[in-house]
Order: structure tokens, then sequence, then C-alpha cells
């Protein structure tokens, strides 16, 4: 059995002519030394790491799961015009850093952390991402704590960033990061488990079994829209609102992180899948 | 012609921004070693390429892998008297 001991979750809205929020006053207090070499992406995802682990000492093979679905943008941004626009050759430090996975490295270095360190990007499903890894790593007894986080900055300028991403002009975006600290067998958390049905009326049946009133349901954007709109007709219309109107492309994080933070009490039901693939569902338990 | 001691402080002020040493100028003496764990800096080679990097967008002067503009990185004094020679860039 796979648990929840602890959740963080940072969501900050970007407004247009606004700046990004400084985060290096928050980080002073969280981090075991002051980092050189981070990009704002690194920032995130060690705010988010740290938070979530405060006052709990991580097991040495605590594994880290990082998903996003634009990665590093930010530095990829900046030294794909220094190689494109302007002919020059990169900037090491941003260089190194358009790697998703440098973040991890920090994130272990402030946790002093030796496990497995995962970095999976992937639009419109990171957090499926990174559960499967971390949820198949500890059920296959290669950790038996797993830190999983998904981050997802800003670049500005926003509408670049929204052009980006084939957005309309007029969406508020936000940055975040969100994490959860899995744990096998720890008693009196919540449960996290995943199922994964190759119909979509198995999926459906087991849904309309498990429901109670209270209960949450968040279908995923990479799933076809009529069957997040069956999902979502099927069921109380109320359990939809999300827990923002701004935007990032790990939306389904924030929803999870926020619901495990808020120790609301329900089940929270995360919906992923397409008719070809088969479909999953996480969900997270009282 | 650049004065020396106005190029020697913009680099010491370079080396603070490129490399995010939490740093005041007047801290780098002008002889100090820059790479390695014998200097104070404690820059190591990723903070030496940042620094040849910088030079060659600031000053137009190619630090390579020779030993004659490797040595250049050995101080801020070496670093000012490879920018201002007459060294092709």
């Amino acid at each position: 059995m796979i648990k929840l001991v602890s959740a963080s979750h940072y969501l900050q809205p970007v407004y247009d002519h606004a700046a990004l929020t400084s985060l290096e006053t928050a980080l002073r207090g969280l981090c075991r030394e002051p980092f050189r070499r981070i990009d704002r992406f690194i920032q995130l995802a060690l705010l988010g790491s740290a938070n979530c682990a405060s006052g709990r000492k991580l097991r040495p093979d605590c594994g880290i799961y990082l998903g996003s679905g634009l990665g590093p943008i930010g530095n990829n941004v900046v030294t794909q015009e220094q190689l494109i626009r302007d002919l020059e050759i990169p900037k090491p430090f941003n260089f190194i850093n358009t790697l998703g996975s440098s973040a991890g490295f920090y994130v272990a270095r402030n946790l002093g952390l030796q496990g497995q360190n995962f970095f999976i990007s992937r639009r419109g499903a990171s957090l499926q991402a990174v559960l499967n890894a971390a949820m198949a790593d500890m059920l296959l007894g290669f950790a038996t704590q797993a830190l999983v986080g998904v981050v997802e900055e800003v670049a500005l300028p926003l509408d670049a960033h929204r052009l980006r991403q084939h957005l309309s002009q007029d969406i508020l975006l936000a940055e975040g990061s969100h994490w959860l600290l899995l744990q096998s067998g720890a008693s009196d958390s919540r449960s996290l488990d995943l199922k994964r049905f190759a119909e979509f009326a198995a999926l459906e049946g087991f849904l309309k079994s498990a429901w109670r009133t209270g209960d949450r349901l968040c279908c995923t954007r990479s799933m076809e829209t009529h069957a997040a709109k069956t999902m979502q007709q099927g069921f109380d219309a109320g359990a939809l609102s999300g827990p923002t109107s701004a935007f990032h492309d790990s939306l389904e994080a924030a929803w999870l992180a926020a619901f495990a933070v808020s120790r609301e009490p329900g089940t929270l039901f995360l919906v992923d899948g397409h008719p070809e693939r088969g479909w999953s569902l996480f969900y997270l338990g009282a | 012609m650049m004065d020396r001691e106005q190029l020697k402080l913009e680099l010491k002020q370079m080396i603070i921004k490129e490399c995010e040493k939490d740093l005041r100028p007047e801290q780098i003496p002008d002889d100090a070693i820059l790479i390695g764990s014998q200097g104070s800096l404690a820059l190591d080679s990723l903070d030496a390429l940042q620094i040849a990097l910088a030079v060659k967008q600031q000053y137009g002067k190619r630090i390579d892998g020779n030993n004659q503009t490797r040595a250049a990185l050995t101080s801020v004094n070496s670093l000012a008297d490879f920018i201002l020679s007459d060294a092709a860039p």
C-alpha cells in the first residue's frame, strides 16, 4: 500500500506587465546551502520539494521523480536565442540548466538524497508520467519513499509564452511547484492507488461503485473531450472546481497537491486515458 | 586605450555576476588565484568557461585551450593584461 505522507502546493498566477515573484528570500530559509548556477525552474523545484520535506527526515533511498510539461523553458529560450538568433555559443550555466535533470540534482543535494532521480517531460500528462514511474519503483522495491514533483515555469514575455503553447492571449498563466511525498506502508495517511482499464465502460463502472458524496473528479487535458464530458456528466458537477483559474501545463498536479494539502475528506479521482491506449485512474483516498 | 584600473574593476564585477559569487569587487585582490581550490574564490572549470565566454562577448578576446591564453584566467591582473595585449581576438 502506497501512502501519501506529505504534500506541498505552490501556485502563483503571473499577471501581464508584472515581474515574476522573486523566490530568493523563500529559498534562503529552505536550502541547506546557497546554490549558485541555478535558474528559475530549479528554484521552483527546490522551493516545492523543501516545503514538502519540511520537518521530515527522508530516507536516503528516497527517489526523486520530477515531471514537467515545458521543463526549464526560460533557459531553453535563452540558449536557443543565443545559438540561433545571435549565432553565439551559449553560456555554460544556461546550457547545463536546459536539462531538466539539473533540477533533480539540486533537489537531491539539498535534501541529502541518494536514491533514484528521474526527470520526465511530457506535455499535458507530466503528473501521470512521474506517478507511474514512482509507484512502479515502489511496488518493485527500488524505493520505499518517493518525492514526486511537478514544476511549471513561466518564461517572459507572457505573450510569447502563450503563443508557444498555442493559448489564447487572454488566458491567465501561472507558475507551479506541486509535490507529494509517498511512502510504502505508512499508517494513518491517505492512500494513493492506481487502476488501469482497457475499456471506458469498466472505468465508469468502477467509479460509480467507488463514488461517495464529496469526492472529487479531475479529467486530464490529454483525455479526449467527449470522454471527459461523459465522465463529468456522470458525477457531481460541483466536484470539478479546481484550485485556480490560472493555467499551466500540469494543472492536474495542482489539483492533486491542493487536495492533499487541504486535508479535505473524501477521495480525489484523477482520470486519464484514450480509447486506443486504455484508461488509468489515480485516486487519493481517505 | 582602456584604463587598466577601470578594466580590472569591470572584470571583478563581471566575475561576480557571471559566477554568481556573493562578493563585492574590493574583496577580490588583483593577484588572487581565480580558478581551483588554491584560490579564495573557489571557482571551478565551469566558472572558467563562463568567464571565457563573457570575455569573448564583452571584449572580443578569445581564451582558448592553449597554455598561453589559458594562463589569462590565473588572476584579475593576468586577465587584464590579456585583454590589453595585442594578441589577435
